[in-house]
C-alpha cells in the first residue's frame, strides 16, 4: 500500500495474535486500510470479528502478550514497536479514543473540568487557568449547556448522554487529528445516540479530524461514515464507499448482514439472516472464514482464503471468489432465505471446534438418525 | 385514563376474532419503594415505574411496546405475568382477573402465559443441560406424563426452535447467543402458552442472528396462533414484527396504534423524535432525512414532571402541558390514540 | 467490550463427540465435569496429597510410634536421636508424639469450626437473601453486631467459666466465624434470586422450595465448598493464635498452638521444637487454601475468558 499525500493513517497487513493456554487466538489477520484527513471510516462486524482489537492496536493499547505484525503508520510515525513513552505522546494528543462506557473513562473523584484541563496540560505547558478555560471551551464545543458551571461538577452529576459528551470533549481537547470511537453509542438510548453522533460529525467539520468509528450498528455507519469496512473472522471481507457497499454488496456476509436488519422496504417480507455462529478465532476454517455459513460456498472456497479483490469503482473491494454472482439488492438476499422451522443447528462449540461439521441440518434427517440410534441401542 | 381500545386494524392478524381479547390491561400501576439510607432502611418514597397504562391484546396478535431505558416497558411485561405484583389496576387474561391472586391460583394461568428474557446468558441456569432446562416446565406441570412422553416433547421443542436434539445434553455455554435464545424460546413454548411476553428477545444478539430469532418468532406465531407482547427499544425490529405498537415514556403510554398509524402518521412529538432518531441502514435515506434531536435526557421517574411527562424535552410545550396531563385519546385524522395537547402529523419523507 | 468471546477449553478428545452424528444419550453429570477439572488443577492436587499425608499421619502414626503423648519418661530437652526423632520437651515428653497429637486436635477443631461456620452462615445468609425485607435487615444487623463484639475477650471469659477442652474452644471459635460466610451467601442468594433463570422458573409456576433446591443451592455449592475449606484454614490459624496466648486448648488436650506456646522460648537453643509445629500449621493452612482455589476453579462453568 503506498502512502499518498493526505493519508493520515496507513495500516498495512496488520496481524494480532494472542497466545493462550488453549492455542493461539488469531484476532486480526492481514488488515490493511488508509484513512485521510476529515474522513469517517466505519468499521462494522459482530462480536469476535476483530474490529475492536485492530483499533486498540492503532492506539497501542494491546496487552503485552499480544503478538503484533505488519505496520501501522500514523503520518510518518510507525506505531508498531513504539515505546510506551512515545505512544503516550501520541495518545490523547494526535490520536484520541472514545470508549463504549463513559463511566469507566472518567474518574469519579475529580470534577469534569479538572480532568479535562489535566488532559490538556499533559500535552501543553500552560497555566491551570488557561487549561480550565480550554476545558470550558471543549465542553461548549460538544454542546453541553452552561459549560462554565458544568465544568465544576463531578461525573456522577451528569446523565449518560452528557457523560459521553464529556468523554468526547476529553478526546478532542488536544485537537487530535484522528478520533477512534469504539461503539460510542451502544450504551445510549436512541434519542441520546442521535445527539452524540451529531456532536461527533460537527467536530469533524470544525476540526477536520478523521474519525474511525467501530460499531455493530449498520444504521450508525450509514448515517455517519464515508467509507465502510466490514470485518469477519478477524479480517476485512469487504470495504468501499458507504453507498457502494450498502447498495451493491459484493460479499455474501455483507449481504446477509444487510438482509438481517429490518428495513421499511422489507415490511411483510422475511428477513434473511445468516445461519450458524461466527468461527472460533483459534480454529479458523481452512479457506474462506465465512464459507461454513455461506449459501454460495463451493469446494473452491475451502481451499485457501480468498484475496481482497477490487470489485467496483473507488476502491470497492471484496474477499470473495464469487463476488460477481452477487447482483446486489434483493436478488442476492434471496440466497439466504430459508424456513426457520424444519431445519436444526448444531451447537456453536461443536461447529467451531470442527469447521467441517454441518452448521445446519434438515430436522427430518436428524429425526431419522435418532430413531436409528435408539433402535440399535436397546 | 382512557381505555386504549383500538378498532380492529388493517394489519390485524387474519386469525384474530373480534370477540373477547386474550389480554386486557386496565390502568396498570406498578410502583417500587425508594429506600433511604441508614441502619434500618425506611421507605422514603415511591417510584411509579408503570403509571397507569391500559391496552389489550388478541390471540395471534403482536403488540410492540417501545420506549427508552427506564420507561417501564420491561416492568409492564413482568407485572402482567405477576412476576412483579402490580400496585393497582387490572390484568385480565381470557376474562379472568390476575391481580391479587395467590401463587397457587396463578399456577394454572402460568401455562398459558410465558416469558422470554433479554439475556440468553442469564436466563438459563448455567449448571443445567439444555435438556433439563426445557424439561423443567413439563416436570412442574405435567409430572404425570412419564419420562418417555416428556422426553419426546422436549426433542420436538428443540427441533421446533431449530436446535439439534441430539445435543440436548450439552450445557448452555456451548451454544452461541442466538442458539441460547432459542433454548429460552423452547422452554417458554413447552407448556403451549397462548401469550408470550418477549422482553427484548434479540437486543443482546449479534445482528446476523437477531433476524433468525425474529423469523422464528414470526413462524411460531403463524403456526401456533400465539399472541406476543414484544418489548423492545429497537424501533426497526418492532416495526417489522408488530401489528400494533404502543410507545412508552416515563411509565405512560404516549401513543398507541397500528403499525402504519404509529410509524406513518405519528402525532405525539416523542414518537416522532424516536422515529427520526433511529438510524437506518440506508446511506441515502440517512442523508436526506431531517432528524429531531431532543435536548437533554429522560427525567428521573422518582420525580416526574407535572402535567405531560415529556414536556421538559418537547419543542411544542406550552403552559397547558405543565398544568394538565394530556389524556390518551383519539386525536388526529385516523383516530389512533395519542397523549398530546398538540397532536400533529409531521410531514415525513417515508 | 464487544469483542469478548467466551470460549471453552476443548474437552478431552476421547469424551468429546467429534461430529454431530454421535448420539450422546448419557447425560454428562455436572459433578463429573467438576471432578475432572479439579483433578487437572496441579496446585490443588499437590496440596491435596500433602494434606492427605498429614491427616493420615495424624491418624495412623500413633499406632507405630514408640511413645504416646502420655509418656513423660524422657529426659528434659533431649536432642533428637533414634529414640526421640524430634527430641523431648521440658517435661520429657516425646516431641513427635506430641506433634501428632496436636495435629489431631488442631484438625478436629478446624473441621468443627468450619462446619459450624458453614451451617450457620449458609442458613442465615440464604434465608436473609431469599426472604429479604425485615428478616434480611434483622439478620444483617445481627452480623454487624457479632462482628464488633470483642471475640477474644468473650472466648477468654468462656474458657475461664467452662474450662478449655478442645470442643469448647471449637464451639467458641465456630460461634465467631460464620459472619463472612453469611454475608457472602446472602449476597449471592440475593443476586441469584434476581437472575432471569430464577425469574423464568417463577414464571413457570415453580414453588419457592423448588427454586431453592433446584436453582439456588446448586449455584451456591461452589462458593459454599470454597468458603468451608477456607474456614478450615482460618480456624487452624485462629486456634493456634488462641492457644498460643493461653486462651485456647489446655491440658489434658493439646494442639499445635499450645505446643508452640510451650516451646517458643527454645527458639534459639532448640529451634526444631518451635519450627516443627509451626511448619505443620503453615502446611495445613496453605494446602487447604490451594485446595479451595482448585475447587473454585473447577466449579466455574464458564472457565477462561479470552479477548479476541
Amino acid at each position: 500500500m503506498t502512502t499518498t499525500a493526505g493519508d493520515l493513517l496507513t495500516v498495512d497487513n496488520l496481524t494480532v495474535e494472542f497466545p493462550t493456554d488453549d492455542g493461539v487466538v488469531r484476532a486480526v489477520r492481514g488488515v490493511s486500510f488508509t484513512l485521510r484527513q476529515g474522513e469517517v471510516l466505519g468499521v462494522v462486524g459482530e462480536s469476535g470479528s476483530g474490529k475492536s482489537v485492530s483499533s486498540m492496536a492503532v492506539m497501542g493499547l494491546l496487552p503485552r502478550s499480544a503478538r503484533i505484525g505488519g505496520s501501522i503508520r500514523f503520518r510518518d510515525t510507525e506505531i508498531v514497536g513504539l515505546g510506551q513513552r512515545q505512544l503516550e505522546k501520541l495518545r490523547g494528543n494526535d490520536i484520541a479514543m472514545i470508549f463504549q462506557d463513559p463511566m469507566t473513562s472518567l474518574n469519579p473523584v475529580y470534577t469534569v473540568g479538572w480532568q479535562l484541563s489535566e488532559a490538556y496540560r499533559a500535552h501543553h505547558k500552560v497555566s491551570k487557568k488557561v487549561a480550565w478555560a480550554k476545558a470550558v471551551e471543549a465542553l461548549e464545543l460538544v454542546g453541553i449547556p452552561q459549560p462554565d458551571r458544568r465544568a465544576a461538577q463531578f461525573p456522577h452529576e451528569f446523565s449518560g448522554g452528557m457523560r459521553q459528551r464529556v468523554v468526547i470533549a476529553m478526546a478532542i481537547i488536544n485537537d487530535p487529528t484522528l478520533i477512534i470511537a469504539d461503539e460510542p453509542t451502544t450504551a445510549l438510548d436512541v434519542t441520546v445516540q442521535a445527539q452524540v453522533l451529531e456532536t461527533l460529525l460537527r467536530i469533524r467539520d470544525e476540526t477536520s479530524a478523521a474519525i474511525m468509528i467501530i460499531t455493530h450498528d449498520l444504521g450508525v455507519v450509514a448515517g455517519m461514515a464515508d467509507r465502510v469496512q466490514v470485518m469477519y473472522g478477524g479480517t476485512v471481507v469487504e470495504s468501499g464507499q458507504v453507498d457502494a457497499v450498502f447498495e451493491r454488496p459484493r460479499m455474501p456476509y455483507t449481504v446477509g448482514l444487510l438482509g438481517s436488519i429490518p428495513h421499511p422496504d422489507l415490511l411483510g417480507k422475511r428477513l434473511t439472516p445468516i445461519k450458524g455462529a461466527p468461527p472460533s478465532l483459534m480454529n479458523l476454517p481452512p479457506g474462506c472464514a465465512f464459507a461454513p455459513r455461506c449459501p454460495l460456498a463451493g469446494p473452491e472456497c475451502d481451499e485457501a482464503e480468498p484475496e481482497l479483490v477490487t470489485v467496483g469503482v473507488s476502491g470497492h473491494t471484496s474477499r470473495c471468489l464469487k463476488w460477481d454472482e452477487l447482483g446486489g439488492g434483493d436478488d442476492s438476499r434471496d440466497l439466504f432465505e430459508h424456513e426457520e422451522i424444519g431445519s436444526v443447528e448444531n451447537p456453536a462449540s461443536l461447529t467451531q471446534a470442527d469447521p467441517e461439521l454441518a452448521v445446519v441440518e434438515d430436522a427430518a434427517e436428524v429425526e431419522q438418525r435418532m430413531a436409528r440410534e435408539e433402535g440399535s441401542t436397546p | 385514563m382512557t381505555t386504549a381500545k383500538t378498532s380492529p386494524s388493517d394489519t390485524a392478524p387474519a386469525g384474530a376474532d373480534t370477540g373477547q381479547p386474550l389480554l386486557e390491561v386496565n390502568d396498570l400501576v406498578k410502583s417500587f419503594p425508594v429506600r433511604g439510607k441508614g441502619i434500618i432502611p425506611r421507605t422514603v418514597g415511591q417510584v411509579q415505574a408503570v403509571a397507569g397504562i391500559s391496552f389489550d391484546l388478541r390471540a395471534g396478535e403482536t403488540l410492540g411496546l417501545v420506549g427508552e431505558s427506564g420507561c417501564g416497558k420491561s416492568t409492564t411485561g413482568r407485572a402482567i405475568l405477576q412476576l412483579h405484583r402490580p400496585t393497582s389496576g387490572s390484568v385480565r387474561f381470557e376474562g379472568r382477573e390476575l391481580v391479587g391472586q395467590t401463587a397457587r391460583q396463578l399456577r394454572a394461568v402460568r401455562r398459558d402465559m410465558q416469558i422470554v428474557f433479554q439475556d440468553p446468558y442469564a436466563s438459563l441456569n448455567p449448571r443445567w443441560t439444555v435438556n433439563s432446562v426445557v424439561r423443567e416446565p413439563l416436570e412442574i406441570h405435567h409430572s404425570s406424563w412419564g419420562d418417555k412422553r416428556i422426553q419426546s416433547k422436549v426433542n420436538n421443542l428443540l427441533e421446533l426452535v431449530g436446535l439439534n436434539p441430539e445435543h440436548r445434553n450439552r450445557f448452555p455455554h456451548e451454544f452461541s447467543g442466538g442458539q441460547r435464545q432459542r433454548i429460552g424460546i423452547a422452554r417458554a413454548l413447552a407448556l403451549e402458552p397462548k401469550l408470550l411476553v418477549l422482553d427484548e428477545p434479540v437486543s443482546a444478539l449479534d445482528v446476523s442472528v437477531q433476524a433468525g430469532v425474529v423469523n422464528l418468532l414470526e413462524e411460531l406465531q403463524q403456526r401456533l396462533n400465539l399472541a406476543y407482547l414484544f418489548v423492545a427499544h429497537d424501533l426497526s425490529i418492532v416495526r417489522h414484527i408488530s401489528h400494533r405498537i404502543a410507545v412508552m415514556y416515563l411509565g405512560k403510554i404516549v401513543e398507541i396504534g397500528t403499525r402504519d398509524e404509529v410509524y406513518g402518521r405519528a402525532t405525539h412529538p416523542y414518537t416522532q423524535a424516536l422515529l427520526s432518531a433511529a438510524p437506518l441502514p440506508d446511506p441515502k435515506a440517512e442523508r436526506e432525512r431531517q432528524r429531531i434531536v431532543l435536548t437533554g435526557d429522560v427525567p428521573s421517574p422518582v420525580n416526574p414532571p407535572s402535567g405531560c411527562r415529556f414536556r421538559t424535552r418537547c419543542w411544542k410545550a406550552q403552559d397547558i402541558c405543565a398544568s394538565e396531563e394530556p389524556k390518551l385519546e383519539a386525536r388526529g385524522e385516523d383516530g389512533h390514540l395519542s397523549a398530546c395537547h398538540f397532536p400533529e402529523v409531521r410531514p415525513r419523507e417515508s | 467490550m464487544a469483542d469478548t468471546v467466551t470460549k471453552t477449553t476443548p474437552d478431552d478428545p476421547d469424551t468429546t463427540p467429534r461430529a454431530g452424528h454421535e448420539f450422546d444419550t448419557e447425560a454428562r453429570k455436572q459433578w463429573k465435569i467438576v471432578l475432572r477439572r479439579f483433578l487437572r488443577h496441579r496446585m490443588a492436587m499437590i496440596s491435596l496429597s500433602v494434606l492427605v499425608l498429614i491427616v493420615l499421619a495424624a491418624i495412623v502414626l500413633p499406632w507405630f510410634l514408640q511413645y504416646d503423648h502420655t509418656y513423660t519418661g524422657g529426659g528434659r530437652y533431649e536432642d533428637p536421636g533414634p529414640d526421640h526423632p524430634l527430641g523431648t520437651d521440658n517435661l520429657g515428653r516425646d516431641m513427635l508424639a506430641m506433634l501428632v497429637r496436636g495435629t489431631q486436635f488442631s484438625l478436629l477443631i478446624a473441621v468443627v469450626v468450619a462446619a459450624m461456620a458453614t451451617v450457620i452462615g449458609v442458613t442465615l445468609g440464604a434465608v436473609a437473601g431469599l426472604l429479604g425485607g425485615w428478616v434480611d435487615t434483622l439478620f444483617m444487623r445481627l452480623v454487624d453486631l457479632w462482628l464488633i463484639i470483642p471475640q477474644l475477650a468473650l472466648v477468654a471469659l468462656a474458657a475461664s467459666a467452662f474450662g478449655s477442652s478442645w470442643y469448647l474452644v471449637a464451639i467458641a471459635l465456630g460461634l465467631f466465624s460464620w459472619m463472612s460466610v453469611a454475608r457472602i451467601n446472602r449476597g449471592l442468594t440475593l443476586s441469584l434470586a434476581n437472575q432471569e433463570f430464577v425469574e423464568a422458573a417463577r414464571a413457570m409456576g415453580a414453588s419457592n422450595t423448588r427454586i431453592v433446591v433446584k436453582h439456588i443451592l446448586p449455584n451456591l455449592t461452589g462458593v459454599i465448598t470454597v468458603n468451608a475449606t477456607l474456614a478450615v484454614a482460618t480456624a487452624v490459624l485462629a486456634e493456634a493464635a488462641l492457644s498460643f496466648i493461653g486462651l485456647g486448648v489446655n491440658i489434658p488436650d493439646t494442639s499445635l498452638g499450645l505446643i508452640i506456646n510451650n516451646n517458643y522460648a527454645q527458639l534459639e537453643l532448640r529451634p526444631w521444637l518451635f519450627w516443627a509445629p509451626f511448619l505443620v500449621i503453615v502446611l495445613i493452612s496453605l494446602t487447604v487454601n490451594f485446595i479451595g482455589d482448585g475447587i473454585r476453579d473447577a466449579f466455574d462453568p464458564k472457565q477462561t475468558k479470552v479477548r479476541a
